[in-house]
């Protein structure tokens, strides 16, 4: 039986990085995906390589900052299965990296548009659709250790991600008698498109990042959704709440 | 006249000013608030910008500059040097700043944007010497400016790329810096308006015939009249004897602009004169529809304004 054999589990950011691994590795533990992404194809790539190993997915486009297309993607989900058992909220955008003097108030608004109102959409139709469910179900978000201290050149995509960590942790009080759980994972410095846009542009970065990490090295997209499937498994059952650090230690000292 | 508009572009035509020319002050007033507080929200991220004032033409007031600098700019890039349009009469720094600061960062590329002085109180030839002063300036100055002189163009909308042109047609014949590509968007080239599309375009959104009319007269002013015999080519590139020897261009005109057909004829006689060129005619479009930016048509006119510039300035 796999860890969350059976499920129905969104993925919204699925087409890539963090997203992209989690939705695989859930497929392979047994639960069907539904991946959700900006991207036209809608993380058609991702099912495909799910099908391939015999796993059960379906992809569909998505821009989470849209309440209406979450609310209709919600409904549709709990129609088709009949019901929502999982949710990992994982959608962001960066924003461009800029001290405050320097960041347009146009880019404040998108990163907090996608990144802190998407996740409230999200969160927001999963917990209405999980309290028709006897069995509930586990809402996990993607913050960041952006979401825990302060990063330079950052601060939208640091307000938005420390606002994700406060929407879960109200989210997680509210409902944690009706079997919903909210967690949060915070991957650090990971290796995906997200982190290669920035290292492309300033190489330098790369070997900033690894030098400030305890491990001495990024992390990889699939180490972040070990942790993104186990919270939203049954073996989590008693943790609720809480915002799960997965840095190589860069955020203990 | 009704015109075939691109169905995503005709909702936005109503909020299009009118009348642009006829109370000049006042729209230029208007323009600068509304730029303004639209660049404020844009902020500079990726981009170090900075205003130089440099000595103007002979007898000539000083000239302003704001220059646009990747941030982090370390080996010589490319450099552009732009002429903000708004028919020789309206247009400052914040007028196309936004275009500029798109083009420094998706490029990498220094951009140097020209306070040029307008008519009708300077008239010709005052832009047309504060450009290249501006020219000769970023040229010579090209090593502090982290510029490739090897790989300087210009890039000018509407009578910018008028001004463009004509500095082309300056550095060939008088001398003067050499530009290695031009970006000539919806130019203006012809004061004897005797074009097909001049003639029947006279109710068209934003520009119009009254509205190129009166800007070749204020652009002219008083010591040469519209349509006359002696109107200096540089004045308007349209007639130039012989286009040979001009750098690489790219034209683009909109298809319900009264200045389509001298931008298509220009791009006609450089093709035949050797000079490589791309003309490019944006279907069910107007002068300045680019600013319906949600329309898939602007859309592909902006990712294009990148692509060419990358090709025509060799870019890394």
């Amino acid at each position: 039986m796999g860890m969350v054999q059976n499920k129905t589990i969104l993925v919204t950011g699925g087409a890539s990085g963090v997203g992209q691994a989690t939705a695989i590795l859930l497929a392979s533990e047994g639960a069907h995906v539904v991946i959700a992404d900006l991207a036209d194809h809608g993380g058609a790539e991702t099912m495909k390589l799910i099908s391939s190993a015999g796993g059960s997915a379906e992809a569909h486009q998505l821009d989470v900052s849209d309440y209406d297309q979450m609310r209709d993607l919600i409904a549709q989900i709990a129609k088709l299965h009949g019901s929502l058992d999982g949710a990992f909220n994982n959608a962001g955008v960066a924003g461009p990296v800029a001290r405050i003097s320097k960041l347009g108030t146009d880019d404040w608004d998108q990163v907090i548009r996608v990144n802190l109102t998407g996740i409230f959409a999200g969160v927001k139709c999963e917990v209405e659709q999980m309290l028709l469910q006897e069995t509930g179900g586990s809402i996990v978000n993607t913050a960041s250790t952006c979401g825990l201290v302060g990063m330079y050149g950052q601060t939208a995509y640091n307000a938005s991600k420390h606002g994700v960590v406060g929407i879960t942790r109200t989210v997680a009080l509210e409902y944690a008698k009706k079997n919903i759980r909210v967690n949060t994972v915070c991957p650090g410095f990971t290796e995906t498109p997200m982190l290669t846009m920035r290292t492309d542009v300033d190489p330098s970065l790369s070997d900033y990042f690894d030098n400030h990490v305890p491990m001495g090295r990024k992390g990889q997209a699939s180490e972040i959704a070990e942790a993104a499937m186990w919270l939203l498994s049954d073996r989590s059952s008693y943790v609720t709440g809480v915002a799960l650090p997965i840095d190589g230690g860069y955020t203990a000292g | 006249m009704t015109y075939a508009f691109d169905p995503e572009l005709v909702d936005s035509i109503s909020a299009f000013p009118t009348d642009i020319m006829q109370n000049y002050q006042a729209t230029r007033d208007k323009f600068y608030q509304l730029n303004l507080a639209r660049n404020q929200r844009l902020g500079s991220a990726g981009v170090e910008i900075s205003e130089r004032t440099i000595p103007g033409p002979e007898n000539s007031p000083d000239l302003k500059l704001r220059i646009y600098t990747p941030e982090g700019l370390t080996n010589p890039a490319p450099g552009l040097l732009c002429l903000h349009g708004g028919g020789f009469v309206l247009g400052d720094l914040e007028f196309e700043h936004g275009s500029y600061l798109k083009l420094c960062r998706e490029l990498r590329i220094v951009v140097v944007a020209v306070d040029y002085r307008l008519a009708p109180e300077s008239p010709y030839p005052a832009a047309l010497n504060d450009c290249f002063a501006a020219l000769t300036w970023v040229n010579s100055n090209a090593n502090e400016l982290k510029i490739d002189p090897e790989r300087l163009g210009t890039y000018g909308q509407s009578a910018g790329s008028c001004i463009a042109t004509a500095l082309a047609l300056m550095s060939r014949d008088e001398g003067g810096p050499s530009i290695v590509f031009q970006y000539l968007g919806i130019p203006v080239f012809d004061d004897r308006m005797q074009t097909d599309s001049m003639k029947r375009f006279v109710d068209t959104p934003l520009w119009d015939k009254t509205g190129t009319s009166m800007a070749w007269d204020f652009y002219l002013g008083d010591a040469y009249k519209r349509g006359a015999d002696d109107v200096p080519y540089l004045a308007a590139p349209a007639r130039v004897e012989s286009v040979a020897g001009l750098p690489p261009t790219y034209i683009s005109t909109m298809e319900f602009d009264p200045l389509r057909d001298e931008g298509v004829l220009f791009a006609l006689r450089l093709m035949q004169a050797g000079v490589p060129v791309e003309l490019h005619c944006y279907p069910g479009t107007f002068h300045g529809s680019f600013m319906v930016a949600k329309a898939e048509i602007s859309k592909r006119e902006a990712e294009e304004i990148l692509v060419v510039i990358r090709r025509g300035l060799h870019c890394d």
